[in-house]
């Protein structure tokens, strides 16, 4: 693994598109990690006579109906919607990696029905699924980052089960199992460490879809109860005033743009590394 | 081709009533109280009458063990009936069949729409020899598919509603009315059209075929649409059902923003209520639709690639890989 990121970095230097997804992804991260360096707003008390004024030097992203400024509410929305993209993203990684390491490893009929079971999960789509496990868990961002993980189990248990297929009787298994390794032994150093590459490339790939579902569901009201700001939510309080505040909807849903597509290419590098590794 | 068929059939038949069984598992064993959830939207918080809480539970079955619920359930279901709503008493059935012709309108052009312009852009990436078009091109995908949909909707809602005052904001009046949604639905599909469909161009373009088509003095447009495209499309129908799929949970999104009826308006409604007969409706539905549109991809597949009738393991429509 660290080779590979090695690779990735020295790869990096040469292609720019992946250095200006670098840089807006740490961006955002940092956003996440330390919202008050970037901001001196408060995110959440607004100052009335400020109201829905447009972007200037002062409101870079302008000011919302009740005059909180809407750079501020998306910088401090983004550790509460980039969290729930990664919690979405280890809920899927753990149960679809575990389904399709012992449906892998075992083979026979316990294959066959996970995997019959993981085929029907892709029958229902992604979006329908996480909303109707949204309706019986109830509302709040960390059931929606639950809800999307749930959908997006079927595609790690796949991609999981081809790799341990194909590492499953590579010589080092076999001469670790004659070497006298229990299975649990043989799963855990010498299966799932050899097969986990393009899995986490994988979760890399997977990462701007997850966090435009999570998105979409915080969008239509599901997520995080107001005034507490979400990417998501921000763009749908922006859709009543569309017609007088073009920034209110706009600039919050351009931030999610961007860092879906700087994921985007990142992911991509790191499949594209992943796949010439082998 | 019998056999093909009726493997197919029978697959199709299985998922569906796989797809039943999810949703059942997860909208009634879920630990979560359907009944608190009912009486919490009607009461408003007040304390739950315990009377009125064993009267829903019965009418709704929830008093039974979770088998002879399912078993009730699907028994029900088989013969059409999807039970009735919580929120409005009505029958699921009659929602559905309400809504859906809304949606289908809206569906079919954002998939025309969609179908024009991914395989637009990859049929032109593939057959330009300039390569900066090329490489813008390809360049648009990865971007249709990075923006959000409902922001998507809210931006040409600005700038064609609000400020050209070209198309109604809201409403289902009129061809008029469906071009923005469909529009905004479009996008996003488009994009992941255009990905596997010039993927598959890419790998086309280096059969050995393409060069013996060349060497017999094929032109280049003859090369790319007879032998190219026809091959490297191959994957882009197997994904199709999946993507028709995507296509409606989409709506839920679209509609809302357009505040558009229909399927999609349904779905959001029954989340936010927590309809659950109506949730697992409209998941089934959506499920019977991803396998409907598979089964016709399988049974025009081998048209396409009359191969999948001799090996045993041809077709890859049903359940397809991407999402």
């Amino acid at each position: 693994m660290t080779h590979l990121l090695t690779r990735v970095r020295t790869r990096a230097l040469a292609r720019p598109a992946d250095l200006v997804a670098l840089a807006v992804v740490a961006v955002v991260l940092a956003w996440a990690l330390i919202p008050g360096l970037f901001t001196g707003y408060d995110p959440v008390t607004g100052v009335p006579a400020d109201r829905l004024r447009p972007p200037d030097g002062a409101h870079w992203f302008g000011t919302d109906h009740l005059g909180r400024d809407l750079f501020a509410r998306t910088v401090h929305g983004t550790s509460l919607s980039v969290r729930a993209a990664l919690l979405a993203i280890v809920v899927a990684l753990v149960a679809g990696s575990g389904i399709g390491l012992v449906a892998g490893f075992l083979g026979g009929p316990v294959d066959d029905a996970l995997m019959r079971a993981t085929d029907v999960l892709l029958a229902i789509p992604g979006l329908l699924l996480s909303l109707a496990v949204v309706t019986a868990l109830g509302f709040g961002t960390v059931k929606v980052a639950v809800a999307v993980g749930i959908a997006s189990v079927a595609t790690f248990a796949r991609v999981m089960r081809s790799q341990v297929l194909r590492v499953r009787h590579a010589t080092y298994v076999e001469a670790a199992r004659l070497a006298g390794s229990g299975r649990a032994a043989v799963v855990l150093r010498h299966v799932l460490p050899n097969a986990a590459g393009p899995v986490l490339a994988l979760a890399a790939v997977e990462l701007g879809a997850v966090i435009l579902a999570v998105s979409a569901l915080s969008f239509l009201g599901y997520g995080a109860t107001p005034p507490t700001p979400e990417w998501g939510s921000l763009v749908a309080e922006g859709r009543d005033y569309l017609a007088v505040a073009w920034w209110y909807s706009t600039l919050p849903g351009l931030v999610i743009a961007f860092f879906v597509l700087a994921i985007g290419v990142l992911g991509r590098t790191l499949a594209r590394e992943g796949r010439t590794d082998r | 081709m019998v056999t093909y068929v009726l493997r197919r059939l029978a697959g199709a038949a299985a998922v569906l009533w796989a797809a039943f069984t999810v949703s059942f598992l997860i909208l009634y064993l879920l630990p979560s109280d359907p009944v608190a959830i009912m009486l919490d939207q009607g009461a408003g918080g007040e304390r739950v009458d315990p009377a009125r809480a064993a009267e829903l539970r019965e009418r709704y079955g929830f008093d039974q063990g979770p088998v002879r619920q399912y078993v009730t359930l699907l028994g029900r279901t088989l013969t059409g009936d999807l039970g009735t709503s919580i929120s409005s008493g009505a029958p699921v059935t009659g929602l559905i069949a309400d809504a859906f012709p809304e949606t289908a309108k809206l569906a079919g052009l954002a998939l025309l729409l969609a179908l024009a312009a991914g395989v637009g852009i990859a049929t032109l990436a593939y057959w330009t020899r300039a390569a900066w078009l090329r490489d813008l091109l390809l360049a648009l995908p990865p971007l249709g598919v990075a923006v959000p949909g409902f922001w998507v909707g809210l931006v040409l809602l600005h700038l064609f509603s609000f400020t050209w005052f070209l198309f109604p904001a809201v409403g289902n009046e009129g061809f008029a009315s469906l071009v923005l949604p469909a529009v905004t639905l479009a996008i996003g599909l488009a994009a992941v059209i255009a990905q596997v469909l010039s993927q598959g161009l890419r790998e086309a373009w280096r059969a050995p075929y393409v060069e013996t088509a060349f060497a017999k003095g094929s032109s280049r447009a003859r090369v790319l649409g007879a032998h190219v495209l026809r091959n490297g499309s191959l994957p882009t129908v197997a994904v199709l059902g999946v993507l028709v799929g995507n296509l409606l949970g989409g709506t839920v999104v679209v509609e809302t923003v357009f505040s558009r009826q229909g399927f999609g308006r349904l779905v959001e409604n029954a989340v936010t209520t927590q309809d659950i007969p109506v949730v697992q409706g409209l998941v089934v539905v959506a499920a019977a639709v991803f396998v409907l549109t598979s089964l016709l991809v399988d049974l025009a597949h081998p048209l396409l690639d009359p191969r999948v009738l001799r090996g045993g393991h041809g077709g890859s429509g049903t359940g397809g890989g991407a999402r």
